[in-house]
């Protein structure tokens, strides 16, 4: 790793970057690709789509760099195309349908990065995490946009505002209309899981 | 030729003119905000519970995804059409075909309305099935009603310009 | 104030992103109010199953890896890939729809002439009544963007709770209505009660 590069701030990074420098822009995506990845996920629900995606957003905003004039940061524009990227995805393919695909690609995901999955969980809450991924899953996108921004990335309502390119009045009403839908739909299964545990 | 065919050839010559991808991302853009606004508005006019609530937008989000795939299907016969109505060695009953594939998916589209339709009706107090009837009018009227408002705020940008 | 509001708020305290003073306010109607202490708790355990959703746990390894995959990717752009596309490339969807509005202006005469459809003709089809926009709005992409924006401030209003007052409240809303509306409408609710 180029230790200068590490020593920059992203907007000195970003100057650089521009003027053809790699390292630069690899210095920045090595900042924020977890964070792009794991958004991506959020909407995806899939490792390699999200995997493609992550690279890609990377990509376009390495093409784009010369027309970013840093108005806003670019964590947010960054973010901003990964969104966009997420949300085109979904539009054009069929979700990948289950948990049982998600924990296909987990367990070939085990082979490669030797990671573990979370520990066992008691099966109705498990049913209820899986209620809860439906129902997100179910939500019109202006919402799972918001929920997924705010709730499971913790942005807050300004941020998320910038990357969804709408006001903060917006997500945060956004954020309350979804939470009453999920509350709506899972409230069934909180009374099941309180009954059990 | 047929005025259908006729009409036909326009429609084709029109998703022509929308063929850069970017212009089909804006085509469903605006008819994924159309159709959000729809269930806004629905929800607010039929005064649903939580509990339709919970039901009614899963499947209402379903049906609209499944219209937006019947509406690229569209898309893509109209491309082959258009390629037939180009080539001189295509024959008749190719376009024959595709015109058939045409009324099929516009058919497909109308059922999906249809789909939805009967899903609230077993779904929906009678009070609230009528506001469903008072509700579509108003809405389609409204979407007329902003058509209209945005030439006019066309029109006037021009005359500023 | 409506419990409405209050849920609003609640779900603002989830994100921080309440003030103080309706903290204050929310605290005291929470006191008062059992619906809402309901649904704080509902929420509050979606937040907390949510941030528990399953999501893969990648190695230090597999970000160096997805890093240089990048990198890799990167070094093989041209530079030129990063220039804009060249000034008669950029029009050349321009002069294609230049070219086909003619030929689509000439076919769509004969498709149209008759008597527009007015909007009520179409109300009781969703698809129809989209199609009849679409087919207005053409290839002017400008009036399409002016009327989306028309659409999201509409969405905007509808979140926030600004209704369009319920039109059928509206005494000048059934003098809008023509004879054949106001029949559609006897025979769909008789059809209704009748069932």
């Amino acid at each position: 790793m180029n230790v200068k590069m590490v020593e920059l701030s992203d907007e000195s990074l970003v100057e650089v970057a521009k003027k053809g420098n790699v390292d630069a822009f690899t210095e920045l995506a090595r900042r924020y690709q977890e964070k792009v990845y794991y958004t991506i996920f959020g909407f995806t629900k899939n490792h390699t789509d999200a995997d493609d995606l992550a690279q890609e957003t990377f990509m376009f905003a390495y093409k784009a760099l010369k027309g970013f004039k840093q108005k806003s940061s670019f964590y947010t524009w960054i973010y901003r195309i990964a969104v966009n990227l997420a949300l085109n995805h979904l539009k054009k393919m069929k979700r990948e349908k289950g948990r049982e695909e998600l924990r296909e690609n987990l367990s070939l995901l085990e082979d490669s990065c030797a990671s573990s999955f979370s520990p066992e969980r008691h099966p109705l809450k498990r049913e209820l995490q899986d209620r809860l991924e439906k129902a997100i899953d179910s939500l019109p996108l202006p919402y799972k946009s918001a929920i997924s921004l705010v709730a499971l990335q913790g942005m807050t309502h300004g941020q998320a505002a910038q990357v969804l390119g709408c006001s903060e009045n917006t997500v945060s009403w956004r954020m309350h209309k979804a939470r009453k839908m999920l509350q709506a739909q899972l409230k069934p299964y909180f009374k099941e899981v309180k009954n059990e545990l | 030729m047929t005025r259908l065919a006729l009409g036909l050839l326009s429609l084709s010559i029109l998703f022509l003119l929308a063929s850069p991808v970017r212009a089909l991302q804006n085509r469903e853009r605006v008819r994924e905000n159309i159709s959000t606004l729809r269930l806004l508005r629905m929800t607010q006019a039929l005064d649903l519970t939580e509990e339709q609530t919970a039901k009614v937008y899963p499947v209402y989000n379903r049906i609209e995804k499944d219209k937006i795939e019947i509406q690229r299907r569209i898309g893509s016969e109209l491309d082959e059409l258009r390629t037939l109505l180009n080539d001189e060695a295509s024959k008749g009953a190719e376009i024959e075909t595709r015109i058939k594939n045409l009324m099929e998916l516009r058919n497909a589209l109308k059922a999906k309305d249809d789909e939805f339709e009967k899903f609230l009706e077993s779904n929906l107090t009678l009070v609230q099935r009528a506001k469903y009837v008072l509700f579509s009018i108003d809405f389609y009227r409204g979407l007329g009603e902003k058509l209209n408002r945005a030439r006019m705020i066309r029109e006037r940008a021009k005359r500023d310009f | 104030m409506s419990c409405n509001k209050f849920q609003k708020w609640l779900s603002d305290v989830l994100d921080r992103e309440i003030t103080e003073k309706r903290q204050q306010l929310l605290q005291e109607h929470l006191v008062k109010c059992a619906d809402c202490r309901a649904y704080k708790a509902s929420i509050e355990r979606i937040q907390l199953e949510s941030k528990s959703l399953e999501k893969p746990k990648l190695s230090p390894e597999y970000w160096q890896m997805f890093n240089s995959r990048l990198k890799t990717k990167l070094l093989s752009i041209e530079p030129e890939e990063c220039k804009s596309k060249p000034f008669l490339l950029r029009w050349k969807w321009t002069w294609t729809a230049a070219g086909s509005i003619l030929i689509a202006a000439v076919g769509l005469y004969f498709l149209f002439f008759q008597p527009k459809a007015t909007p009520e003709t179409y109300a009781f089809s969703y698809e129809d009544a989209l199609s009849q926009i679409y087919q207005e709005i053409g290839n002017n992409s400008e009036l399409e963007n002016s009327f989306n924006q028309l659409i999201l401030v509409s969405i905007q209003e509808a979140l926030q709770g600004n209704l369009p007052q319920n039109f059928s409240d509206d005494p000048y809303f059934w003098e809008s209505l023509t004879e054949e509306d106001l029949k559609f409408l006897e025979s769909e609710i008789k059809k209704e009660s009748n069932l």
